[in-house]
């Protein structure tokens, strides 16, 4: 019985204490201490459950009154309209504060969202928020409430009251049914980006590597394969193949010492190296077709082939090769 | 044989060539052909007009390597026996027998020149063709050789009337079909027609060093050289890929303009033909100073050792001449050496 009456004195306490912070009131900060700025959504109507509305506040709070940073709106919490739930949540609060010699300005920028519907069209509103300030100076430190009015909107429903196609129901006094773009935007800005950086990314490696007109040609990549080989006997005649190749290509028909002058009339620029390719034919001969078992300087051919590979580059660029350059007498 | 004994044999071959050229103007390549056809043992065929002077290019190999010339024309009356003997009613009244123009030189016959052998018959290619692959022959009782010989036969490829085609098999035993052209340079041709010495070809060729080169020994040389010239895999691979393309130029991307390569070849070159190829680009690659066979030994010999070999549809033959030479020189261009 005692335990009953202990229980029953423990609840009686705290429904007082709730009903004292429900109804502790603040008074009114007097006229002209603090200013207001607000940029409202951009349509008042059409809305349904699930739409976003975003409120933009500009407080200023003159000095040396301060603002209660515990008073800011809190997202998520449920507001209730004649004893009802609104429908009408704080769904996201952005805030900035400003300081300056005489005022302090509070930027809010709050993200309301509906939650409720109905048959028929139905007035509601973007709930009033209220900020608290005080004066530091002030002995008593005496709090004042400030309110942000609230903003009338009206709630459509999905669609017209026995109407079962919503897409028969082209109301022009309800808004376009928006989806929220944040995530698709989000994504794009991020492709857009890698996109960007791969463009960077190629530009760098292509202008690293082919920059240079006619950096694309057979024997621009023909040299740049040879530079990287090492001295071997089958990277050798894997060079000189490759090289082989790059004659070919150029003249559309198989080049030999006996047809040179097709390559000549092709391009003139490889006259100026005439006795490297006649040079060039011999190290073939000798190198796939000889079968003596002379051992040659593999480091020397590779490198005349180096030579030679990059002679014929310029002569692909029509660049003239500056004859002191060529080197002959490989074979003998 | 020595390889000593084969540089002295190269500088008397090129001695003969010079012998040659010093008569024969304008012929080099001809000449160079020639030359390569007798130091590998293989017999030619000779295309071009008439009076360009192919008896005379024969004449003064005979005359540089010795041995015995024999000619024969081609008619259309011309039977087999015909190069054997002929018979003749003597100065006493009696009928004669006497040798033919194979059998005339005996076993020294060295070159045998068959002029027009598309107006022969059949069956005298069919006995020309049996002496050139066997190089004997019986008559009278008696196993005649001749070792030493080779053909050289000329056909005219002017008229058509009269003529009995050399059938393809037949052409396979040739190891060349080489084309004797006017020469193309002005002061050549003022030469051959102003300068008199070339209007008596006997005389002309009395001025061929005689004897230069010994018949008897090229048969033991040409093995010499087969011998001592080697091939590496990558020629090896090189000629292969030549065979092939022979057979389907289409596959390797041969084009001809006007010619269906699907159905210009009904048959490529032969094994014989590739391997009379590879002899006559060994006896090149010697003439050049080589010790192995080089894709520019092979270029030199391709067209005239496969052009006659290979075997067209009937549709294009009235145009091989042409045909052929565009084909092999499109196999040249496209098959890659190495």
């Amino acid at each position: 019985m005692i335990m009953k009456y202990l229980i029953s004195l423990w609840m009686l306490l705290l429904s007082v204490s709730s009903f004292a912070l429900d109804v502790q009131e603040w008074p009114d900060i007097q006229e002209g201490i603090i200013s207001i700025k607000i940029k409202e959504p951009l349509h008042r109507v059409g809305y349904t459950v699930g739409d976003k509305s975003e409120r933009h506040v500009e407080v200023t709070i003159k000095k040396p009154y301060v603002l209660i940073k515990e008073s800011l709106p809190i997202p998520g919490y449920e507001r209730k309209y004649k004893g009802q739930d609104l429908g009408i949540v704080l769904d996201a609060m952005k805030h900035v504060l400003k300081e300056d010699k005489t005022s302090s300005t509070l930027i809010m920028d709050l993200t309301y969202q509906i939650f409720t519907n109905n048959v028929v069209a139905k007035p509601g509103f973007l709930p009033a928020e209220y900020i608290r300030v005080l004066n530091p100076n002030d002995p008593q430190k005496k709090v004042f409430k400030y309110r942000i009015p609230e903003y009338q909107i009206a709630i459509s429903p999905l669609s017209i009251f026995g109407a079962i196609k919503i897409e028969q129901d082209m109301s022009p006094l309800r808004g376009v049914i928006f989806m929220d773009e944040t995530s698709p935007m989000k994504t794009l800005k991020i492709s857009g980006i890698i996109a960007l950086l791969s463009l960077l990314g190629l530009i760098y490696i292509y202008s690293q590597y082919a920059w240079l007109p006619n950096a694309r040609g057979v024997f621009a990549r023909t040299h740049r394969s040879i530079n990287k080989m090492k001295a071997t006997p089958t990277s050798i005649q894997k060079a000189i193949t490759d090289m082989h190749r790059a004659f070919d290509l150029v003249i559309g028909k198989t080049l030999f010492t006996d047809n040179l002058h097709d390559l000549y009339a092709k391009n003139p620029s490889f006259k100026n190296i005439d006795t490297e390719l006649r040079e060039f034919f011999k190290l073939s001969t000798l190198v796939f077709f000889n079968t003596s078992n002379k051992k040659y300087d593999h480091d020397e051919i590779l490198k005349w082939l180096k030579d030679f590979s990059r002679h014929c580059r310029d002569c692909e660029r029509k660049l003239i090769v500056d004859k002191k350059s060529l080197m002959a007498g490989l074979t003998k | 044989m020595s390889d000593q004994n084969l540089a002295d044999w190269r500088k008397l071959a090129v001695k003969l060539e010079a012998e040659i050229n010093k008569v024969i103007v304008g012929q080099e390549s001809p000449v160079r052909l020639i030359t390569t056809s007798i130091f590998s043992r293989g017999h030619v065929l000779l295309e071009g007009d008439v009076g360009v002077g192919k008896t005379t290019l024969l004449k003064a190999f005979t005359r540089a390597i010795g041995g015995g010339y024999q000619r024969i024309e081609g008619t259309i009356d011309l039977m087999p026996n015909d190069l054997i003997y002929h018979t003749y009613l003597g100065e006493d009244g009696k009928p004669h027998v006497s040798p033919g123009p194979i059998l005339m030189s005996g076993s020294d016959l060295s070159i045998f020149f068959f002029n027009e052998i598309n107006r022969a018959r059949p069956q005298v290619h069919s006995l020309l063709l049996r002496i050139m692959a066997e190089k004997t022959l019986s008559a009278f009782n008696k196993e005649h050789h001749f070792p030493h010989m080779v053909v050289f036969a000329d056909r005219n490829q002017v008229e058509r009337e009269e003529t009995f085609e050399i059938p393809s098999a037949a052409r396979d035993r040739f190891m060349m079909e080489i084309p004797i052209l006017i020469p193309k340079a002005d002061q050549m041709m003022k030469d051959l027609v102003f300068e008199t010495k070339f209007h008596n070809a006997d005389k002309l060729i009395e001025e061929v060093k005689p004897d230069l080169i010994k018949f008897n020994k090229l048969n033991e040389l040409s093995e010499t050289i087969q011998e001592n010239i080697k091939a590496t895999d990558a020629l090896k691979n090189y000629a292969l890929r030549l065979w092939k393309a022979t057979k389907n130029p289409g596959d390797y991307g041969i084009k001809l303009s006007d010619i269906d390569m699907n159905r210009l070849i009904v048959s490529g070159a032969s094994p014989r033909g590739m391997s009379m190829m590879m002899k006559a680009a060994r006896v090149n690659a010697w003439l050049n100073d080589r010790t192995s066979v080089t894709p520019a030994d092979i270029h030199a010999v391709f067209h005239e050792t496969i052009a006659h070999r290979l075997v067209f549809n009937p549709v294009y033959e009235m145009r091989r001449t042409i045909i052929a030479r565009d084909l092999t020189n499109g196999i040249l261009n496209v098959i890659n050496a190495p």
